[in-house]
């Protein structure tokens, strides 16, 4: 790609940031440790990810119960920025930024409707990552950094001002530590186009501070695994990589000064169904969605019940 | 010689009786003796004495072992009653001096006053916390003087009644944590879904008796109901473990409450549907809306476990947990908060006299308050 081109793709990305209005992280329904994509890439070059992530909580839950009789529903929509850049083969550094708007309907017995909505920048994750080796048959990669509590974590409600609770805003509002590993085995089985993938990220909380510093809220630590297979197939010139994963999530229960918060924390275990479009190897549209598979949640809690994520990756090539 | 000894000696039992009759008084507040009359020994059933706060006279009934507390006015159509306690078949728990016998909720069951009933206090049970954090001036009977924060005046901004920055939201959001407007009852009998330990709220009018038990209140924290003709909401404030029951008439129309979603001081604020104006539990007042300033119309509860309730009242109506919702009933929604002194929201003021969530019988009178401990009721 010419300098020229570079340029261009660079004024486009940051055009479509400002229009979408920025993006972010944790909380109510953007899981960051689920979105760091963490992967090492070629020597100086640049790697580009913006995504839209649309994620439907309506579903209640007890343990493992699903409630019926639900009111409630919260939608979290989430523009996120993900860009790598590769100073060696082995040393990179990973940025994800985001924006975040959330929505609660509660529809009571009567038919109304009392809406909350809050939207901000969210956190910032910056990340060191090494890579050992990155082969045409496997790749490693490893990362560790902060999640930068720049996020908009004093939001209000539009009716009396109040600071809403931590679970709405967008940001946390806590300096949190991420670490990550990715492995990658290609042509699994000797089969041309076969990918497995492995990763698992881990985030290491710190309280934030709450109602003028009074007290101190504390989001569970996070643990997510995620596995899955990928197929590479080229049809007419353009690769098409559908991909199936699972994603084993579990927080722990939040903390208000020492006392655990009722319905928070749980495990998750999710199915992924993705497909990449390739139609170069500068750039690809993404999709996936995520299907509940089994849940086991502390106390009674609202909790996914789909999320959608497209995005357009661009990969920029020193040479 | 001897007439001036008989003299003395006259003098100086007359003072020593005196001594054990007369209001004890430290650091200025005046505390009544614990018991009417020390000739006449409590049963170990109910123990009742008096007290007075801010000038009034109120007698108080209780009982460690079955975990209730009520306290009424001793003053009754201008006369100052005397009350003793009474080995009588509950719900019976006082006697007085005119041949009257008084039931837990205050009604006379038998003598010359016979269905009419002693005047209420303001008065009700929670965590210790929540008074003293309501009223920061809060006495410990018998004797522990004076909360450390008096005299403190609330001030309202932003058009609230109390601080606005003291307001908080929740996290349910409003409606979050959905009111029970269709509440079903069963029989004492049929209620095989209580535990002993599990604590109820209960509410008489004299010939109707209706019990809510805090495992659905635990979850929806209000229940629109009515019991012959008047029409209430149970509101109990999980955070706080404060009941009440509020008239639904607002505004010259019966309406309902339903859950704000706010708290103040870490209680509940709910908001009546005629005008959508919030309420807070235990400021016992509007601090936002139209009905801004205006107090609700309480009617008495009565707190105690399910064990005591059934002895009480074996005919009386329990609430089920068909709700018309999906919850959990038998588990408490907020982990081992009611255990433990930690709180989830700040509060104005903490007064470590006591454990944050010991229950407490609080009587609040003229905006000052007074809180009465369960080891106050232990019996001889």
């Amino acid at each position: 790609m010419s300098l020229k081109g570079k340029y261009i793709v660079l004024v486009f990305l940051i055009v479509i940031v400002s229009r979408v209005n920025g993006q972010t992280c944790c909380s109510g329904g953007t899981p960051i440790t689920g979105n760091l994509g963490i992967q090492g890439i070629e020597s100086k070059s640049w790697y580009f990810q913006l995504s839209y992530d649309f994620n439907r909580l309506d579903n209640l839950y007890s343990g493992t119960e699903k409630l019926n009789n639900n009111l409630s529903e919260r939608l979290t929509q989430t523009v996120m920025l993900q860009t790598i850049y590769s100073f060696t083969e082995k040393f990179s550094v990973n940025g994800l930024f985001t924006h975040v708007y959330q929505k609660r309907t509660i529809n009571t017995s009567s038919g109304d409707a009392h809406v909350t909505e809050a939207n901000g920048l969210g956190d910032i994750v910056l990340l060191a990552q090494y890579t050992p080796f990155l082969s045409l048959k496997r790749s490693l990669t490893m990362a560790i950094g902060p999640k930068l509590p720049v996020g908009k974590f004093n939001a209000t409600d539009s009716e009396f001002g109040l600071v809403l609770s931590p679970d709405l805003q967008p940001g946390s509002g806590s300096l949190d530590g991420i670490i990550g590993v990715n492995f990658s085995e290609y042509h699994l089985f000797n089969v041309t186009g076969l990918t497995f993938n492995s990763s698992a990220g881990f985030r290491i909380t710190t309280p934030a501070q709450r109602f003028e510093g009074d007290f101190d809220y504390r989001f569970g630590n996070e643990t997510i695994i995620a596995i899955g297979l990928q197929k590479n197939l080229i049809i007419k010139k353009i690769g098409l990589s559908p991909s199936l994963y699972f994603n084993f999530r579990n927080t722990f229960q939040d903390k208000i000064e020492d006392l655990q918060v009722a319905g928070t924390g749980g495990i998750w275990i999710n199915m992924f169904l993705g497909l990449s479009i390739e139609p170069s190897n500068y750039w690809a549209i993404n999709f996936s969605g995520e299907l509940p598979v089994y849940k086991n949640l502390n106390g009674t809690q609202l909790t996914t019940t789909y999320r959608i994520n497209i995005g357009v990756a661009i990969k920029i090539f020193n040479n | 010689m001897n007439k001036l000894l008989l003299f003395c000696f006259t003098i100086t039992v007359f003072f020593s009786c005196g001594e054990d009759v007369t209001d004890e008084v430290i650091d200025g507040l005046v505390f009544p003796p614990k018991t009417p009359d020390a000739s006449q020994p409590l049963t170990a059933d109910v123990v009742v004495f008096y007290d007075k706060l801010e000038g009034v006279e109120i007698v108080l009934a209780g009982n460690a072992k079955d975990l209730y507390i009520v306290s009424f006015l001793r003053m009754l159509d201008g006369t100052l009653l005397e009350f003793t306690s009474t080995n009588d078949e509950l719900p019976i728990i006082m006697n007085d001096n005119e041949g009257n016998k008084w039931d837990v909720f205050g009604f006379a069951m038998e003598g010359p006053r016979k269905g009419q009933r002693l005047e209420l206090t303001q008065s009700l049970m929670g965590y210790w916390f929540s008074f003293a954090t309501f009223y920061p001036g809060i006495q410990i009977y018998p004797n522990s003087g004076k909360g450390i924060y008096d005299g403190e005046i609330i001030t309202g901004t932003n058009n609230w009644l109390v601080p606005h920055n003291e307001v908080r939201s929740g996290g349910p959001g409003k409606d979050g944590i959905p009111a029970i407007s269709t509440p079903e009852f069963g029989s004492v009998a049929q209620s095989t879904f209580m535990e002993k330990s599990d604590f109820i709220v209960g509410i008489s009018d004299g010939s109707n008796i209706k019990a809510y038990p805090h495992d659905v209140l635990d979850w929806h924290e209000i229940v629109n109901d009515g019991i012959g003709q008047i029409d209430y909401s149970v509101i109990y404030c999980p955070l706080t473990g404060t009941a009440t029951a509020w008239d639904r008439n607002v505004d010259g129309k019966v309406t309902s409450f339903g859950v704000s979603g706010l708290l103040y001081n870490t209680n509940i604020v709910p908001y009546d549907r005629a005008t959508d104006s919030n309420w807070s539990q235990l400021f016992d007042k509007a601090i936002f809306g139209k009905n801004k300033g205006e107090k609700p119309k309480t009617y008495m509860v009565l707190e105690t476990t399910w064990q005591t309730w059934q002895k009480l009242y074996p005919d009386s109506k329990i609430m089920n947990f068909n709700t018309g919702y999906n919850r959990n009933y038998g588990n408490y929604p907020y982990g081992d908060y009611r255990d433990n002194s930690r709180l989830i929201f700040p509060v104005k003021y903490l007064d470590s006299r006591l454990h944050a969530k010991e229950r407490v019988h609080a009587v609040i009178i003229n905006g000052k308050a007074r809180v009465y401990r369960f080891e106050e009721f232990t019996g001889n």
